[in-house]
């Protein structure tokens, strides 16, 4: 039996600005470390648990890891790239739109017979001897797959049957990315980001693992998580898996931790440092929708992108041109606050009529950010409406939302849900719609596991 | 422009979505398809519709099918091949070259990778001068031609074809067995030559989308006069600059109606759409209407948006531009006036006038 103890900390680190936070259940600060920019993360971690002797227990530690580009080619992962769909899509191969310099990464490039229609029928059976031979050829010469499917997220069935026939050529130690673990519409952009995972995938487990190395040894019991992009958080086990999904985290991070410093539950966001002001905006835990992709060395990907204006001190009239972003940003949302971050934050001024927070501990928020982030999960896809009217996939999109939240961490009980956007079918009218929707709420509680005697 | 290799393909692609008034599709795919064309057959040779013997055939290209379903399932290399072959049958003889039937980002890279696939040149033309939303509002039916023989070619082989009727009706044939063949096709329509098009005088499209598309690079963001380049570049006005409100869409028995709701300094505007921008109006007055071009570009950006992708709070420039002159007579206005996509609607030019042959009892 264990006795339930009477509270607990969270941990957020900010591996970009080497700064490190314990908050207790009920939000407060109760220990900090403050390094210096480029002291790697499990550094500053261990650094603020030595800082703490005697700190409750810790459930969660939550990290905001450097962005990784394809640059890192020391541990840059060779990548066998698969596509399941032909003969559909086949004028558009894998990597098309790729320098010559980055598709030199991918091993083996296939297109196989397969794939699924918009309303997940069959489009084509799969050609399972050519995925068993495409794995073969690629047997010593990857480190990584990335295998997509076309119209995967609706029917994922021949991605999963050929990741199934690549692992029993390859085994267990070439992981294989499936497309359709990326929600977003489009093929490519699906492809591209399995394929960028894949050649990733080795740089992201050294990091996690220094990373994990120093959760174990302050906080056994602690549950690991990365902070993504839009700022909620991605269980270490997937982050090993999706090292693009982490992309951008020190502002996603630290747009929610600013708003949750200056104690609103939605503002804009300034961080204003040496180099450059950064302006965004956070919505009742969320980044709203921007309507822009995220681009990774200038590939196309599946990742949704917030809305950020980033200003170079550099440009002449800085300051006007902060103030002209923070006005975009506010878009007609008056009520909005403005919550200024970051070492320079004295140097931008109020706007007009609004009287800014400045939040003391501002060099904290993407710690802070990470430490009390959320869970989220979002659907956007195609949805056929041809039985059962809109309704019905109206409920179904909102119901893999929740799920996906769930998967992400969240407490079931205490999830909120953004209104479902809907997008009909141009061009050929047809009973479908592209729908969009994200869950999100706070972290299940971890309970205490009472040992069962044999 | 003699040819269109791979360093022209950004501009063409961007300058092209400019032609789809807020729809046509969103330009990444079209681009990527494009280049892995080029990149496999080496730049497509442009030409003009009389440098070719009068009695050539040439080929119309048109990707049928919904812009969020081709970004799943993009174009199969065999569909080029298949179109070819049956329009060749058909017609007894050998095309010349491949014709684009409108300007969009999707509808200009595919006929360009049709023609790279095929070995064909391209001509420097198309039948429409902008997105329209069916096959038969083409200049060449305003002109008396008729839109049969209609072939599709799908993905995994099957074919469809048309070979008479009435125009309209045929479009709606057209898109009924879209379905069936996973809401993307490739298709053609119009048994033409090189001498028709040289005498309807639809040349310079694809050197319009380049030139247009380069303007549009050269826009600074972050203020109305920034978009001068694009504005000189493409004849076209600012109408305002806004932020989106609200979004909305209703199915129809037809194409779903749309309504995007503008917050602009000088109060509410709405624009009216379907599959492109149709009508846009601010505290009751039109602004412009279809045959002309209505854009919305990203005010960070600069970029040419698709309607259905606008974002709540993201801010907006609204531009409206001039189409070919043909589409405003009483026949161009009958085919794709406002009240052709059923607005009871005078239409208003991009610059805020009239038609005046639209002014009678209609």
């Amino acid at each position: 039996m264990t006795t339930p103890a009477r509270t607990r900390l969270r941990v957020g680190v900010d591996g970009v600005r080497a700064r490190a936070v314990a908050v207790d259940s009920g939000g407060r600060l109760v220990a900090v470390h403050r390094g210096r920019r480029g002291d790697p993360p499990a550094r500053v971690l261990d650094a603020l648990f030595r800082r703490g002797p005697g700190m409750a227990p810790t459930d969660r530690v939550v990290a905001v890891l450097p962005d990784l580009t394809l640059a890192e080619s020391a541990q840059r992962a060779r990548v066998g790239v698969l596509r399941v769909g032909a003969p559909a899509a086949t004028a558009v191969p894998p990597l098309a739109g790729w320098t010559a310099e980055r598709a030199a990464l991918a091993g083996p490039v296939a297109m196989v017979r397969g794939g699924h229609e918009y309303d997940g029928r069959v489009s084509a059976p799969l050609d399972v001897p050519a995925v068993a031979e495409f794995a073969r050829t690629c047997a010593g010469k990857v480190d990584a797959i990335a295998l997509t499917g076309v119209n995967a997220l609706e029917n994922p069935e021949h991605e999963q049957l050929a990741a199934a026939v690549i692992a029993d050529e390859l085994g267990p130690d070439v992981p294989v990315m499936r497309g359709a673990e990326t929600e977003a519409l489009g093929l490519l952009e699906r492809e591209n980001t399995a394929v960028l995972d894949a050649a990733l995938v080795s740089a992201a487990r050294v990091r996690i693992d220094e990373l994990s190395a120093a959760v174990r040894v302050h906080a056994p019991d602690a549950a690991l998580y990365l902070v993504r992009g839009d700022g909620t958080v991605l269980p270490s086990l997937d982050a090993y898996r999706h090292a693009t999904a982490w992309r951008g985290a020190a502002l996603g991070g630290l747009l929610h931790g600013a708003a949750r410093l200056a104690g609103v539950p939605s503002a804009i966001v300034v961080e204003a440092t040496a180099g450059r002001a950064v302006v965004g905006t956070t919505l009742g835990g969320l980044l709203p929708d921007s309507g822009l992709q995220r681009e990774i060395d200038g590939i196309r990907t599946g990742l949704r992108a917030p809305r950020l204006t980033v200003i170079h001190r550099r440009d002449a009239g800085f300051t006007g041109k902060v103030l002209a972003a923070i006005a975009r940003a506010r878009g007609g949302r008056d009520e909005l606050p403005v919550v200024v971050v970051g070492e320079r934050a004295e140097e931008v001024p109020d706007p007009s009529g609004i009287a800014a927070i400045r939040p003391g501990d501002g060099d904290l928020a993407a710690a802070v950010g990470a430490a009390v982030a959320e869970a989220a999960g979002s659907v956007d896809r195609i949805f056929w409406q041809g039985t059962g009217g809109g309704q019905d996939s109206v409920t179904r999109a909102r119901m893999l939302a929740l799920d996906a939240a769930l998967r992400a961490g969240a407490d079931p009980r205490k999830l909120r849900e953004t209104p479902v956007r809907e997008a009909l079918m141009t061009y050929v009218p047809v009973p479908a719609a592209r729908l969009q929707v994200t869950a999100v709420g706070p972290l299940l509680e971890s309970a205490d596991v009472a040992a069962v005697e044999p | 422009m003699e040819q269109v290799a791979e360093s022209a393909i950004d501009d063409i692609v961007r300058g092209a979505v400019h032609f789809g008034s807020g729809g046509g599709g969103e330009p990444h795919l079209g681009r990527q398809l494009l280049t892995a064309a080029v990149r496999q057959y080496g730049p497509v040779p442009l030409v003009q519709a009389g440098s070719l013997a009068p009695d050539a055939l040439v080929l119309p290209v048109v990707s049928a099918g919904a812009p969020y379903a081709l970004l799943e399932k993009a174009h199969g290399v065999h569909e080029a091949e298949a179109l070819r072959a049956a329009v060749e049958a058909r017609a007894g003889r050998e095309c010349a070259a491949v014709l684009p039937v409108q300007l969009g980002s999707a509808n200009v890279a595919v006929p360009l990778a049709v023609a790279a696939r095929l070995g064909l040149p391209c001509l420097d033309a198309d039948l429409m001068r902008r997105t329209l939303p069916s096959i038969d509002m083409t200049l060449l039916r305003l002109s008396g031609h008729p839109v049969p023989p209609i072939t599709l070619v799908g993905c995994t082989g099957a074919l469809v074809e048309f070979s008479s009727g009435d125009g309209a009706v045929l479009g709606e044939l057209l898109r009924a067995v879209m379905p069936g063949l996973g809401l993307v096709a490739l298709a053609s329509a119009y048994e033409v030559t090189a001498g028709a098009c040289a005498r309807l005088g639809v040349d310079g499209s694809i050197s319009d989308c380049a030139r247009i598309g380069a303007a549009l690079g050269a826009v600074s963001p972050g203020s109305e006069a920034g978009y001068a380049p694009f504005l000189r570049a493409c004849g076209g006005r600012m109408l305002c600059t806004a932020t989106v409100a609200e979004l909305v869409q209703h199915s129809t028995d037809g194409w779903p109606r749309g309504v995007v709701s503008l917050n602009t300094p000088e109060g509410f505007a709405r624009i009216d759409f379907q599959n492109e921008n149709l009508i846009v109006s601010r505290s009751g007055t039109v602004l412009a209407t279809v045959p002309d071009l209505i854009s919305l570009a990203d005010a960070e950006t600069g970029s040419l948006l698709q309607t259905t992708d606008l974002a709540l709070g993201q801010e907006v420039h609204v531009i409206a531009g001039p189409v070919d002159d043909r589409w405003h007579t009483p026949e161009g206005l009958d085919m794709v006036g406002p009240r052709a996509f059923g607005y009871a609607v005078d239409p208003v030019r991009f610059d805020g006038t009239g038609d005046l042959t639209a002014a009678g009892p209609r």
